[in-house]
């Protein structure tokens, strides 16, 4: 039976507007996966930092999964959140990305969006902050039609990620 | 691959440019006589209704007073019917009417031009007249049809007669030709003739029509109709080019084959039209695509399409054009259009197997009916075999909402059966194992209960053939800890017994509840504590300090000391050998003491009594005259998981040992979490015991002169400390009372003490300081705001209850402060006040006693007494409480710490007594609940867990100090300097010593509703089944543990010891326990007994063979000691058990 291990870090982010970052991040995968132990989801801190525009994070991610298929193969999803002065939290981008499908260590880019609202909102959040968000966040990884949507491009969220995988080369899958 | 069949049978211009006056006025006539047939179809049209008709009027006029409202109704829709029936007919007369001006208007045209070009021709035919006339009453019977030719002459009068006879029946003039009509056609009417409308007429020939005709004629043959066929617009046959017949008709008579392979979208007919090398488009036409049941056969059915189209033609030759005016004979301006029908046959071709070979229809929409059908299904083949049959699109727009509906409901029953839903069954193809092997594999297990903390965190091998049974044993231990089932592990015996397995049943059932909740608790709270992730730097604030004193002139001459924090290594980082208990006993105090001779006391006694039996005055003071001999050997012994240690042997009631004891902490498997430390396998049990044991001098002629020892003991009391007590205080330096049994016989107190409880002075520590107790900072708990915690009260209130607990911390020194909100069983947060109502006590219970009596109350305090408490899952560190409310106490039968009280506390109340629950500190726990009422103006201090009550000035009383005060109208906190409970003002309504939650008493905070309890009977078989069992099984053990020595069990004694038992619970609530005794006393007068009975609640058998193993009454090997043994159980209702042991050693005479 084929196990994935998925070990490393959300390192942090860059490229928003502001740079008092916390993120959510979660990691989504089919039916055929079974967590063995770790856990799936979690909260960063908030991170303000002092010199830079990136915000470290260096979040410990450790997973354990078993498969029995390869289908669903864990997907990362980030939610990226800025918290103001006032201890307000706002949105600022959705994102996901697939766990490198090879071992060994990788360095992940995500890119993250985040929906536009209408013009009035815009203005409004050019303000006071705010704006739309997804009412199910399962939209961020899942294949449904998004052509509603509109969105705009946000900064980017760096993971590192170790992958060991055991027994794919059992079951045909070459790693 | 599919095949559709187009044949296309033929076409049919209603309307061309070339047509003549003639062709339109024949068209014309053509569509009236549809319109007849259609008309005509109607049964019994005209006159049948009219008779009828008038018959129904005449019925209503002259009967309407007779009628029911409901009949006339009925007769008017009648009338309406009848009324439009007859409507219908008068229209047929028109249409006949005018179909014959069309004819006359047609021979007219005809006539003038003298040819002809159509092949119209009508005919009116005569029908038998078989309703209603008079007249015709001879010739019904036998119909006959009249064929009337309508030629010119004869149709004419024949018609004109007609239409004069209908203006008669309305005006009535013109008598000539009415009498004349009806003599020539005595019985035809407009209603009986019928217009057939026949193509028989010959067409002129061409070589004898004018110029313009000719020339039309030559035009029509000229073009030729081609009809092309496209299918997704694409061109794919066209039928034969010819040319229309006079009639402008057209026989195509094709068959198309259209053998497709994408799904049809549209098919489309071009009608075209070629004159010479010019081809015009006549028309469009789309074809629907049929049902994939049409398939082709002789039985296909042919549709008839009309098509029609505008470009102006210009009349030319003989023809009237088309999109023009054009005026008709009747000079009646009309614009007509070329329009035309097509009659065509589209079905789905057959194959060899008569299966058709039409696509699957394609359902855009998946309605939600459909959805449903497909939920319904169970297994995965079926719904699978769903999906496909209703051919269902999830990426249409139009199914999102169904395809989020199915899928959660897939995931959900996946969920509900623990597999995983495929939507599509390819996916399984893929996989490489299936979940029956997940579930096999040991790896996998192990590693699962790693992560959930349900084995030791230790690696796992990686292949399942190097894992051991061993370690699934670790794993089902640790899986019984954390289900908190008890760890006791029922005997198999114990199935037999509905009682125990009843109640053991129950308390599995509150540790189940109670585990769950604080696992909900816990995860909730973990969220939302700052303390746990951040530990914050408390020096920060001092540099603000010594800023303001800088302005301070006078510095205080005693610095402020900071209290240093010890050095406490983290729980989680222990292991064993690490920790260590040390247990220090100095001393201990009021012993009882040995009756040298009770029997010389009695005897005497009895001498009083024979001589003045009515003096008690005698024999009281006789009895204070014979004071026997005082003489007790103590020692004690400690006992920590598993592990005893005795103390030496010390003389007097009043002994002095300073001796100290470290045992090793070993927590189970090594799980140094609070759980795992605070469970009650670790409690400290020092046992107080007498020791009998004596030598005798052995001289023997082999081994010459030795001592024998002959150990033996008296059991005296014990203390017990609990883990979690110490975990929370770390230090434990308390003069402890000691847990006596009701009765000691054979022993009593020393005349100079007389207070009957004796106590322990002693000091617990653990080394390293271990405290779990965390001392959370203000800020920590004021930012734990109460409704992140799922909760139904009003948020106002809870917002109230927050804030006079930030107050109460505020004012206190220590930062204490009483929880007015506590967790329900469902960890919900509810006001405390919430729990309190009255409640009425069984009715057995309080049989004899008056209200409000004070014997009332003391047995009511037995009966609470006598249920048992679950044991506390981790004590430490929660800042919050979980109570039971009294229903769920006295339906499970089981209570917890403070819930217990909260019971007797609503008992009181059903008592009229003023009652509250008192939160405060005792001298062995932290945080602990008692009872206080107040009755006459006295105050007494009860303990729901032992049914014993102190006066306020006790000093015996456990209870040390008081933080506040609960019943269900307020909340009160104790604002006094001084927290000792026997000096402080219980006065609630001064609000310098009571700070209350509600000022002015909110209505929606109280409850005070009473409480419904359902109480049932015990069957007391099934008691009396118990009480064998116990005894048999108390008997088996004890003479199991005496194994190489000979237990000899005294029959009698036993007897009277029951007999003892029951006047012990009978007389529970008054203190005259000695005159029993004396009574069993009295009948042994060849032994010497010493015992003692034991009362405790009945939980399981195990924790009964427990305790009397803890009291040591077996290890007495002295030569001549017979034992006895007495159980007695008092059942209560609702299983509650109050169970006594009395264990007795008779020692012969000498």
């Amino acid at each position: 039976m084929a196990e994935l291990h998925i070990i490393g870090q959300i390192v942090g982010a860059s490229g928003f507007p502001q740079s008092s970052l916390f993120c959510k991040w979660g990691i989504h995968t089919g039916g055929a996966w079974r967590l063995l132990s770790g856990l799936k989801e979690g909260q960063t801190q908030v991170d303000l930092p002092q010199t830079g525009d990136m915000a470290y994070w260096s979040h410990p991610i450790d997973l354990h999964y078993t498969t029995k298929g390869l289908q669903g193969w864990p997907k990362l999803h980030l939610q990226v959140w800025h918290q103001d002065s006032f201890g307000r939290c706002q949105l600022y981008g959705y994102g996901y990305c697939h766990v490198p499908s090879s071992p060994g260590q990788h360095t992940v880019r995500c890119a993250t969006w985040r929906p536009l609202g209408s013009w009035q909102e815009q203005l409004a959040q050019m303000f006071v902050g705010g704006g739309p968000q997804l009412r199910s966040p399962d939209l961020i990884y899942s294949g449904a039609d998004r052509y509603r949507l509109q969105t705009e491009a946000m900064g980017t969220v760096e993971l590192d990620l170790g992958i060991i995988m055991r027994h794919f080369d059992k079951h045909g899958v070459e790693c | 691959m599919w095949q559709l069949d187009l044949s296309l049978a033929g076409l049919l211009f209603t309307h061309h440019p070339l047509f003549t006056r003639e062709h339109v006025l024949a068209q014309n006539l053509h569509e009236l006589h549809e319109l007849y047939l259609k008309k005509r179809q109607m049964p019994d049209a005209t006159t049948a209704p009219r008779g009828k008709l008038k018959g129904l009027e005449e019925l209503e006029s002259g009967e309407r007073d007779w009628f029911l409202a409901g009949n006339q109704l009925g007769t008017k829709q009648e009338i309406r019917r009848d009324t439009e029936r007859q409507r219908r007919g008068i229209e047929a007369d028109y249409l006949l009417k005018n179909m014959c001006n069309r004819w006359t208007a047609i021979k007219k045209h005809r006539a003038e031009n003298a040819f002809t070009s159509t092949t119209v021709r009508l005919q009116l035919h005569d029908r038998p007249k078989d309703t209603g006339g008079n007249k015709s009453a001879t010739r019904s019977g036998k119909p006959e049809e009249i064929f009337a030719t309508a030629e010119d002459g004869v149709f004419k009068r024949r018609f004109s007669d007609h239409l004069d006879q209908k203006e008669e029946d309305t005006s009535g003039p013109g008598e000539r030709l009415k009498n004349q009509a009806h003599q020539a056609y005595p019985a035809i009417s407009r209603s009986d003739l019928i217009p057939v409308l026949s193509r028989s007429r010959s067409i002129t020939p061409s070589l004898s029509c004018p110029l313009g005709e000719r020339i039309r004629r030559y035009e029509l043959l000229r073009r030729k109709i081609t009809v092309k066929i496209f299918y997704n617009e694409k061109l794919v046959s066209f039928s034969d080019p010819a040319s229309l017949d006079g009639d402008f008709r057209l026989n195509i008579q094709q068959v198309f084959h259209i053998r497709i392979m994408h799904r049809s979208e549209n098919i489309m007919l071009q009608i075209c039209e070629t004159s010479g090398q010019k081809s015009t488009e006549v028309a469009k036409v789309y074809l629907p695509i049929p049902d994939r049941n049409v398939r082709s056969s002789c039985t296909s059915p042919l549709e008839t399409v009309e098509f029609s189209n505008k470009p102006v033609v210009q009349p030319h030759y003989d023809g009237v054009g088309s999109n023009v005016t054009c005026i008709l004979n009747d000079k009646q301006p009309g614009y007509l259009l070329s329009r035309g029908r097509l009659t065509y046959g589209l079905s789905w071709a057959v194959k060899e197997s008569l299966f058709s070979t039409a696509p699957k229809a394609t359902k855009p929409n998946f309605t939600n009916s459909q959805t449903c059908q497909v939920l319904k299904s169970h297994t995965h083949e079926e719904l699978l075999g769903r999906l496909s049959d209703v051919n269902y699109d999830p990426n249409h727009p139009a199914n999102t909402a169904n395809q989020g509906l199915l899928r959660e409901a897939c995931e959900r029953r996946a969920g509900a059966r623990g597999g995983c839903f495929h939507m599509y069954a390819c996916e399984e193809e893929f996989d490489f194992t299936t979940e029956e092997d997940f579930d096999k594999s040991r790896r996998f297990e192990l590693l699962r209960a790693r992560s959930g903390r349900l084995a030791p965190p230790e690696a796992i091998p990686l292949h399942d053939s190097q894992i051991k049974d061993s370690m699934f044993a670790v794993t089902t231990h640790f899986k019984k800890e954390y289900s908190a089932v008890p760890r006791s592990s029922p005997v198999e015996e114990e199935e037999e017994d509905p009682i125990s397995s009843h109640i053991l049943h129950n308390i599995q059932q509150t540790q189940r509840m109670l585990y769950s909740a604080k696992r909900r608790i816990d995860d909730i709270r973990k969220k939302y504590k700052l303390s746990d992730i951040v530990k914050e730097h408390h020096g920060a604030d001092s540099p603000k300090r010594s800023g303001w004193d800088i302005f301070r002139g006078l510095r205080p001459l005693n610095p402020r000391r900071s209290t240093v924090r010890k050095l406490v290594p983290p729980i989680s980082l222990l292991a064993d050998t690490h920790l260590k208990v040390r247990v220090t006993v100095n001393s201990a105090l009021g012993l009882p003491v040995r009756q040298k001779d009770p029997l010389k006391r009695t005897r005497t006694r009895h001498v009083f009594w024979r001589g003045l039996p009515a003096s008690t005055n005698r024999a009281t003071f006789s009895e204070e005259e014979v004071i026997p001999e005082v003489d007790v050997q103590p020692f004690f012994e400690v006992r920590f998981q598993g592990i005893t240690r005795r103390s030496r042997v010390k003389q007097g009631p009043n002994p002095h040992w300073k001796e100290d004891f470290t045992f090793d902490f070993r927590a189970k498997g090594g799980d140094y979490s609070l759980e795992g430390l605070s469970s009650a396998e670790n409690d400290i049990v020092i046992n107080m015991f007498d020791n009998i044991s004596f030598h005798r001098a052995e001289t023997s002629v082999l081994k010459g002169d030795r001592a024998q020892v002959f150990p033996g003991r008296q059991w005296l009391g014990s203390v017990t400390i609990p883990f979690t007590t110490l975990l929370q205080q770390s230090t434990v330096c308390e003069s402890l009372p000691i847990g006596q049994p009701p009765l000691l016989l054979g022993y009593t107190w020393p005349e100079a003490v007389r207070t009957e409880q004796s106590s322990l002075e002693v000091f617990v520590n653990l080394d390293p300081p271990v405290s779990m107790a965390t001392e959370p900072s203000a800020r920590d708990e004021d930012q734990i705001s109460q409704w992140l915690f799922p909760s139904d009260e009003e948020e106002g209130l809870l917002r109230q209850a927050f804030e006079f607990e930030r107050q109460c911390r505020a004012t206190s020194e220590k930062k204490q402060w009483v929880s007015t909100t506590v967790f329900n069983s469902d960890a919900r947060l509810v006001l405390a006040t919430r729990f309190f109502g009255p409640l009425a006590p069984p009715k057995a219970i309080l049989q004899d006693t008056s209200l409000n009596s004070m014997t009332a109350l003391v047995i009511l305090a037995m009966f609470v007494s006598v249920i048992p408490t679950a044991p506390c899952l981790s004590g430490g560190g929660d800042s919050r409480v979980m109570w039971f409310s009294s229903e769920q106490c006295l339906e499970l039968a089981v209570g917890n710490h403070t819930s217990l009280a909260v019971l007797l506390c609503n008992l009181f109340h059903y008592q009229r007594v003023e009652a509250w629950l008192l939160l405060g500190e005792s001298v062995l726990e932290k945080e602990t609940s008692y009872i206080l009422t107040k009755i006459n103006h006295t105050y007494l201090v009860w303990n729901p867990r032992d049914g014993r009550h102190y006066d306020k000035r006790d000093t015996r009383c456990p209870l040390r100090t008081v933080k506040g005060l609960v019943n269900g109208r307020n909340v009160w906190f104790n604002v006094q300097r001084t927290k000792q409970t026997s000096v402080i003002n219980f006065d609630l309504s001064d609000p310098g010593s009571w700070k209350a939650l509600f000022l002015n008493g909110s209505p929606a905070a109280t409850s005070g509703l009473p409480i419904q309890v359902k109480y049932r009977p015990v069957e007391m078989e099934l008691v009396y089944a118990l009480r064998r069992r116990v005894e048999v099984k108390l008997r088996n053990s004890i003479m199991e543990w005496r194994l190489p020595h000979i237990t000899r069990w005294n029959t009698k004694c036993s007897e009277m010891l029951r007999e003892a038992l029951e006047l012990l619970e009978r007389a529970r609530s008054s203190d005259s326990v000695p005159t029993e005794t004396v009574q069993v006393l009295e009948t042994m007068t060849d032994y010497k007994v010493t015992g003692f009975p034991l009362h405790l609640p009945y939980r399981d058998l195990n924790s009964l063979v427990d305790t009397v193993h803890n009291t040591g009454i077996h290890s007495t090997e002295i030569p001549g000691t017979a034992l006895a043994l007495a159980v007695y159980i008092r059942p209560y209702p609702n299983l509650i058990l109050s169970t006594w042991v009395f264990l007795a050693r008779l020692a012969q005479r000498q």
